[in-house]
Parts: structure tokens; C-alpha cells; sequence
């Protein structure tokens, strides 16, 4: 795969649009799944996988090589959402977390997956932006602090100290909330 | 439950949701083709913008030179009349 990636930046630095387009058709689906973490309107996501596409081509001259693509696509991806979180109202689209009693008598196992992500998209978009982008990278794309850092191009005790602070805040969200009782997850 | 393993728990189930797929090829390659076509055009006017600098600068040395060698317009006019006798 990587060969067939530098293959495909070689051409299209040289002027070859088209095999751009198939490191767009290659990547889409992990850039989607990545964006989707940004904003879970569909027509937004689509804007944002685009955004990160062009800003990718743009760019594309600056890759050396020296990580898989992928992972430079990442990182321009969690600056574009992290770019579109800022261009937001602070009170923006999120469920309020009431609308979760639905779920308590679920099983604990079988809480449904896009309701889980729904419930964890609430309560990280109540915290400050850059808390949020810490903790989504960290539990949904298992980043560790050194990628996040990297990424963002923060130092690494910066993250550190935003995850501490952003776990202790989720604490006071779902415990304000009673979440873990509403899902049947105290006893 | 601990707070940060219930989240954590919560995490990984989230994990497992169906995200919607696009194809966004098409439109990158039109947004690509866009902005290519933006950029041109803005370098093409900053090439025109530099030209017109240069040529105004151009002119606008000469202008000083020849403006200094000219004392005034006016005086040049009252010069030969001061000259007349007027009795």
C-alpha cells in the first residue's frame, strides 16, 4: 500500500490529478470515521472530508515520507476539525443527555453503538474545545499523547495536562447528570 | 463504576457505530481545480500590479528631474514682463 501511495504523490506532483483521486478513493473511509468524531451532521462530515482532501492536495509538496500517509492525512484532518469546532457557537447541536433515559433498562453490553457515540459526543462538546480534541483522539482514535502532540503540534506536557483536566470535568458532567445511573451501569 | 472506566467502557462501544461513506473524489478534484484556477488568476493580477509599480516608479523619477529644472511655472511668465520699462 505505502509503495502505491508514493507512487501516486510522485504522479501527482508531476501534475497528475487522477492519481490523486485514488489516494481520495484509498483514505475516505478512515478520514470519514475521523470527521465524523467533529460533527455527526452528515452534510458537515461530507464538507469537512472534503476540506481535508484539498488541504491534503495543497499541502502535498511538505510530505517527506518519513510517516505512512495515512497519518499525515490524520493530522490535517484533526487540525481541519479542530479549525471547524472553532468556528462554532459554544452552544451548539448537542443532545441533551436527559434525552438518554430511553437506554435504561438496556444491558450494559448492549447499548447500541451510535447511541453510546451520540452520549460521549454530548457530553465532550461540553467541555473546551481543546479538552474535547484531547479526549476524542485519546478514546476514539487511541491516540497516545505523543501522536496528539504531534498532530497538533502542542508539547506533550500541554496534552497531558489537557487530558487530566478534561477527565476530571467529564467526572463532574456525568456524575451533574446522573449518567451511569441512567444507564444501568451503578448499582 | 469508576467515572473514567465507564466512559472508557462507553468508548469502546462507541466504537462499533456504522459511519455514513461518501464519495467526495468528484468534488475534491472540482474543489482542487477551483482554487488551481484562483491562484492563477491572483498571480497573474499581482504580476500586473508589479509591472504598473515599476513603470510608475519609472515615470515618476523622470517627473522629479524635470520638475526641478523648472524654477516656476509662474515666475517664468512675470520673468520678462520685470524686464519691460514701463517708462
Amino acid at each position: 500500500m505505502e509503495s502505491a501511495d508514493r507512487k501516486d504523490i510522485a504522479a501527482c506532483l508531476n501534475g497528475d490529478k487522477n492519481s490523486y483521486a485514488n489516494l481520495v478513493r484509498r483514505y475516505e473511509k478512515q478520514i470519514t470515521k475521523l470527521m465524523w468524531r467533529f460533527s455527526r451532521d452528515p452534510r458537515v462530515c461530507e464538507e469537512l472530508v472534503q476540506e481535508v482532501f484539498v488541504e491534503a492536495y495543497l499541502s502535498l509538496s511538505s510530505y517527506r515520507g518519513e510517516a505512512p500517509f495515512l497519518h499525515w492525512m490524520r493530522r490535517i484532518g484533526s487540525r481541519v476539525g479542530y479549525r471547524f469546532w472553532k468556528q462554532q457557537a459554544k452552544a451548539k447541536s448537542t443532545v441533551p443527555l436527559a434525552d438518554f433515559d430511553a437506554i435504561e433498562t438496556e444491558a450494559v453490553d448492549k447499548v447500541d453503538p451510535s447511541v453510546a457515540a451520540e452520549i460521549l459526543h454530548s457530553l465532550l462538546a461540553q467541555l473546551p474545545r481543546a479538552d474535547r480534541l484531547v479526549l476524542m483522539l485519546m478514546y476514539f482514535e487511541k491516540c497516545s499523547t505523543k501522536q496528539i502532540a504531534e498532530q497538533m503540534g502542542w508539547s506533550r506536557a500541554v496534552v497531558k495536562m489537557r487530558a487530566f483536566r478534561a477527565r476530571r470535568k467529564l467526572k463532574t458532567i456525568a456524575e451533574r447528570e446522573n449518567l451511569w445511573e441512567k444507564l444501568g451501569w451503578i448499582h | 463504576m469508576d467515572t473514567l472506566r465507564a466512559f472508557e467502557k462507553l468508548a469502546k462501544q462507541a466504537q462499533g457505530e456504522k459511519v455514513p461513506s461518501f464519495d467526495v473524489t468528484a468534488k475534491v478534484l472540482q474543489r482542487i481545480r477551483f482554487e488551481e484556477a484562483e491562484s492563477a488568476g491572483i498571480v497573474a493580477f499581482e504580476l500586473f500590479a508589479s509591472i504598473s509599480a515599476v513603470a510608475a516608479s519609472v515615470v515618476g523619477y523622470f517627473s522629479i528631474g524635470a520638475l526641478r529644472s523648472v524654477t516656476s511655472p509662474l515666475m517664468q511668465f512675470l520673468t520678462p514682463l520685470q524686464e519691460v520699462r514701463i517708462w
